[in-house]
């Protein structure tokens, strides 16, 4: 058996939540679909210290697509992906960094009537 | 009958500590760990040329997970980390609002092996003991 010499790439991320906010259906210059959305999340299971957060999840592709044809405002789904690091630079020249889900599928638990 | 849409919140994530855990004790006794560990993805780019990412993580740990991430991790450490993703949001020394996203940790596997120098299979017992210690809602600072 071969030794690694790294560690495995794992990095799997599976979320419930609503979606809150829908972006716009983009395309790359290559021609591949991207989108963007936020979705509210409890992300604590601490009765007293749950809060509620808004978590932006980025579909490449035909998940792109199928996701901003399919997902509504309201919708309660689940996400499946990777999380993933974005940086941006703010007017006074700082780096800041957050994370995001890049999401390998997404499964609709509810109509989002 | 009314039903509650499930809640699931779930990450395993695999990597290399950034820099030595930073571990503290609580007032209450509280053992705790924070540590960030870089996550890469290898992928060929248009030209086929093998190309790295690297994803940050802000991982805590907690009780014996954090006595025992104190022990064996160092800066370099490859570790696997089961949890899930937490909020944290609070007031910097400056009154500003500060926030991030973050692993708490449920397990942590230790990857070094080992014969090549600090670290513990996950068949001792103390690795037996770090699984799955809940978290008191006590114990949280913040």
């Amino acid at each position: 058996m071969t030794v690694p010499s790294r560690p495995p790439e794992l990095n799997y991320v599976a979320l419930t939540g609503e979606v809150v906010k829908k972006g716009d259906l983009k395309t790359t210059n290559l021609g591949i679909f991207h989108f963007v959305f936020s979705m509210e999340n409890i992300l604590s299971d601490v009765p007293d210290r749950s809060g509620k957060y808004l978590l932006d999840v980025e579909t490449w592709g035909n998940l792109a697509e199928s996701a901003y044809r399919r997902l509504k405002r309201g919708s309660f789904i689940l996400v499946e992906g990777r999380l993933v690091s974005r940086s941006f630079v703010d007017r006074s020249k700082r780096t800041h960094y957050r994370m995001v889900v890049k999401a390998s599928g997404f499964t609709i638990l509810n109509t989002g009537n | 009958m009314e039903l509650r849409m499930p809640s699931i919140n779930k990450v395993i994530i695999s990597g290399n500590l950034v820099r030595d855990p930073d571990t503290r004790i609580l007032e209450n006794g509280t053992h705790m760990a924070r540590m960030s560990i870089a996550n890469n993805q290898r992928y060929r780019d248009r030209n086929g040329e093998w190309q790295e990412k690297t994803c940050y993580v802000d991982v805590v740990a907690w009780r014996k997970t954090a006595e025992l991430v104190s022990e064996y991790c160092r800066k370099g450490s490859p570790v696997l980390v089961e949890g899930e993703l937490v909020y944290n949001s609070w007031e910097d020394s400056d009154g500003n609002r500060r926030s991030r996203l973050e692993v708490n940790a449920r397990r942590i596997q230790f990857l070094e092996k080992k014969n090549q120098g600090s670290s513990f299979d996950d068949d001792s017992e103390a690795s037996k003991n770090s699984r799955d210690q809940g978290i008191p809602d006590d114990d949280i600072p913040f």
